[in-house]
């Protein structure tokens, strides 16, 4: 029971990933390979103000998604004047940049060891010490991030996003500033990616480097391709299924860690090859073709 | 009657090519202005520098009488002038709505808010607007098709419609005829750009390579040859003239 | 003095390394103008093949080393045939090529995981041999890295582009949609291209294998240098891909005397960052390559 309610949490702190990483990658075609990054700028950045300052849970949230906010401001500026095909290997070296500094930046994050010992969420005192009140106060953050998104999805802004993954010129040309609403795209997506940073680092109190790298971003890539970009729904559930899914590999008795390990990695790349191939609509999807 | 756009000495080059050279243009208010010339002069280029899309080397572009050159393209969409696309650049993936929608301006009532969070479905100004949109080049009947779902000639109409959502007052247009039957220009297109300048009070500034379009609608008509404007005036009077006649009014 | 030379040779090997990569991805990007990244799963495996075939088939390096030449050629043939090609004709291939090679290289690093996990192969038996001049000492592996970088340079760079292939190749490289109207193959031509790339990039994995070992996730550490010495040299410039290997190679080796190990790997990430951000085409890059929007 413990165990199934550990898997609904990891899900649902994942979806806030996906669900915010749809905002770039599904409605404005931004291949920003780097919102594993982002997730953990905001991680760090929680963790750090709960534990040397003492901030609550809510606060330290907040100052994290402002933090993080900033500094997707590096990706998304110079990524304005960058071609599509750029922006995955630019996307990824700041991907990169952002784990090794978390690597090697020892005064601030310990480096490889991680920070351990983080204190459990508290909310004006209130504090979410079981598996099931962590789980409630997930559900209620990820329904809110969820809510906020398909928002978007349905404004105006989203609509000229959408536009703006079809042409960006005749977005320009019927009077919308794209560069102002693909910086917005970009500080949401990542405000929202920190969310889930500061909720992990709370659930697990430990967090290191490995959590954040660029194998997490493909994950959060292959959920979305998987349930389908561009619709709220099949990201959830593309990132409920994925996640799910190697868990059950777990149930296998004695496998040593690297055949889990590759496993795993074995499954998402025959899903994305065959999904590539047959299906890039993802299973919610409509056909595009 | 006033000059509401105009470019001036407008010099555009790319690499060893000249692609406009010392191109001037006087548009009046309120009428139809031709531009045509063969494929290659430059007509799609002077398009992109009228509308900031690209910065000429020399040269100024006034619109309203106010200095326009270098601006960006959507602001001087803000300030009333908007284009269409040769190639129609409509949004595949949205539906026609979508498009037209997507164009309008900003309402009074719609502030940061509203456009990031707000549904604009449920924007009943925004859609009561688009659907009239809609209404006048009568596609309103395929409303929530998919733009890729249509055939040809009805998205040049999308296109139209799209640029008429701009609200803007001068439109250019960048070859709305081509591909299309005479029925179709005949019946739709030709009377609703001139009702725009008649009773809506628009300035339409087309590039074509149809003459009978260029006789039937234009008030005044400028010729580009590679790069350079070489005649400008009614295309009646320049019918007479032997040279351009056999120069342009042939091949086109 | 004496103490830098032996850092000078290990820039300089490295490299012929680095350039090596980059020049078998210069062939396959050119060409195709699209990421196709699986062959990072060839070189791993690549890797592998030659440690199995040496140290558990007992063969010869040399032998052994041609045929995991030729397994990177028919591996890649494969891949393209079966996978690659079949995305390459749709509206938005460039995501699908990205996405399917990187699935391909994924898979196929998790293959080798999973047989013989994450430790380090290496295929040589016994040691090294070493020459030297004067101050200067070189092992035999490094000379040979050295050798074959320049021999592939001269190999491509003169006689490729002349003979049919290479000129279709640099063709597509120039104008895709005109080659097609004139009537080349383009597919097959791409794929024979790319099926050279991965041999020479098959050549690095060769090399790597028989000096230090290879361990999986090695096949993608070779597209992220391969990517560097591309867009550091310049996008569509063969030479440039091997110039710019060569750079990133010798400042990665020689700038350990100026930052701790640690941030050196950063640095090259840092580099790539600024490049793309800055001067997308890189040094010697083809202009008309869409760089910016």
């Amino acid at each position: 029971m413990e165990y199934l309610l550990h898997i609904l949490i990891i899900i649902l702190i994942n979806i806030i990933l996906t669900v915010s990483f749809n905002i770039l990658l599904g409605y404005t075609g931004i291949f920003a390979l780097c919102h594993a990054g982002f997730y953990g700028i905001g991680a760090y950045a929680a963790t750090l103000l709960m534990k040397n300052f003492g901030l609550e849970f809510l606060p330290a949230l907040v100052c994290a998604m402002g933090i993080t906010m900033l500094c997707s401001l590096i990706v998304a500026i110079p990524g304005l004047r960058i071609h599509w095909d750029y922006m995955v290997i630019f996307a990824f070296s700041f991907q990169m940049i952002v784990y090794h500094v978390m690597i090697n930046w020892m005064e601030l994050t310990r480096g490889p060891q991680g920070i351990a010992g983080i204190p459990v969420a508290t909310i004006f005192g209130f504090q979410f010490d079981s598996k099931t009140s962590f789980l409630l106060l997930c559900l209620v953050i990820t329904s809110a991030v969820v809510y906020f998104v398909k928002r978007i999805e349905s404004s105006s802004f989203g609509l000229a996003l959408k536009g703006i993954k079809d042409d960006e010129m005749a977005v320009k040309s019927v009077g919308k500033n794209v560069t102002t609403y693909k910086i917005i795209a970009f500080v949401m997506a990542a405000g929202l990616a920190a969310v889930a940073g500061a909720l992990i680092s709370v659930y697990i109190s430990y967090i290191g480097p490995g959590y954040f790298d660029l194998h997490t971003s493909i994950f959060i890539l292959i959920c979305l391709i998987f349930g389908g970009m561009g619709s709220i729904r099949g990201a959830i559930l593309g990132t409920a299924v994925l996640t799910a899914l190697p868990e059950l590999l777990r149930f296998i008795p004695n496998l040593p860690s690297t055949i889990l390990g590759g496993t795993r990695d074995l499954i998402y790349a025959t899903i994305l090859t065959f999904f590539m191939l047959y299906r890039p609509q993802g299973i919610v999807g409509k056909t595009k073709q | 009657m006033s000059i509401i756009l105009e470019a001036a000495g407008v010099h555009k080059a790319f690499g060893g090519l000249m692609a406009l050279h010392n191109v001037d243009v006087k548009i009046e208010e309120r009428k139809i202005t031709g531009l045509i010339g063969p494929n290659g002069a430059g007509k799609t280029t002077l398009f992109n520098v009228l509308s900031g899309f690209m910065k000429p080397d020399r040269g100024q572009i006034l619109f309203k009488n106010r200095d326009i050159t270098g601006e960006d393209p959507q602001k001087i969409v803000h300030l009333g002038m908007a284009r269409s696309w040769q190639g129609l650049r409509l949004f595949e993936n949205l539906t026609v709505l979508e498009n037209v929608a997507m164009s309008l301006p900003r309402n009074d009532n719609e502030n940061a808010v509203k456009i990031i969070l707000g549904s604009w479905l449920k924007n009943q100004t925004k859609i009561k607007k688009a659907l009239e949109v809609l209404e006048l080049i009568q596609i309103k009947d395929r409303a929530s098709a998919l733009v890729k779902e249509l055939s040809f000639a009805e998205q040049k109409l999308v296109a139209i419609a799209r640029l008429l959502a701009t609200e803007a007052e001068v439109l250019l247009l960048d070859e709305p005829t081509s591909g299309l039957d005479e029925k179709t220009v005949n019946m739709v297109i030709a009377p609703l750009l001139k009702e725009l300048v008649a009773q809506r009070g628009r300035t339409i500034f087309l590039v074509e390579h149809s003459i009978k379009v260029v006789f039937n609608m234009c008030e005044r008509v400028f010729c580009l040859n590679e790069g350079q404007i070489v005649a400008s005036g009614h295309p009646l009077d320049l019918r007479q003239d032997e040279e351009l006649n056999r120069a342009f009014f042939q091949i086109i | 003095m004496d103490l830098l030379w032996p850092l000078i040779v290990d820039g300089v090997c490295t490299g012929a390394r680095y350039a090596i990569l980059g020049m078998g991805f210069a062939l396959i990007f050119n060409t195709q103008r699209m990421f196709d990244i699986s062959f990072g799963g060839i070189y791993t495996w690549c890797g592998f093949a030659l440690w199995i075939l040496v140290r558990h088939a007992g063969m010869g390096m040399t032998s052994a080393g041609v045929m995991v030449l030729g397994l990177a050629f028919c591996l890649s043939y494969s891949i393209q045939k079966i996978y690659m090609s079949r995305m390459r004709n749709r509206s938005d291939s460039a995501v699908s090529i990205l996405l399917g090679s990187m699935a391909v290289l994924i898979g196929m690093e998790a293959i080798v995981t999973i047989f013989w996990g994450g430790e380090i192969r290496a295929a040589r038996v016994g040691d090294a041999e070493v020459f030297k001049w004067g101050s200067i000492q070189i092992s035999d592996i490094k000379l040979y890295t050295l050798l074959f970088a320049l021999s592939i340079f001269l190999l491509f760079r003169y006689l490729f582009m002349r003979m049919p292939l290479g000129l279709n190749a640099r063709a597509i490289a120039t104008n895709p949609l005109l080659s097609k109207i004139v009537g080349l193959e383009t597919e097959k031509i791409i794929t024979l291209t790319t099926c050279f790339g991965c041999m020479i990039i098959g050549v690095d994995a060769v090399l790597v294998c028989a000096d230090t070992g290879v361990y999986p996730a090695i096949g993608f550490q070779s597209v992220l240098i391969a990517f560097m010495a591309v867009i550091l040299g310049g996008i569509g410039s063969f030479a440039g891909a091997a110039i710019g290997g060569l750079t990133i190679g010798f400042v990665r080796t020689v700038a350990v005397l100026q930052f701790p190990t640690l941030w050196q790997e950063m640095i090259l990430f840092v580099i790539l960052f600024l490049i793309i951000a800055f001067r997308p085409i890189g040094i010697f890059g083809i202009k008309d390559w869409k760089s910016e929007v």
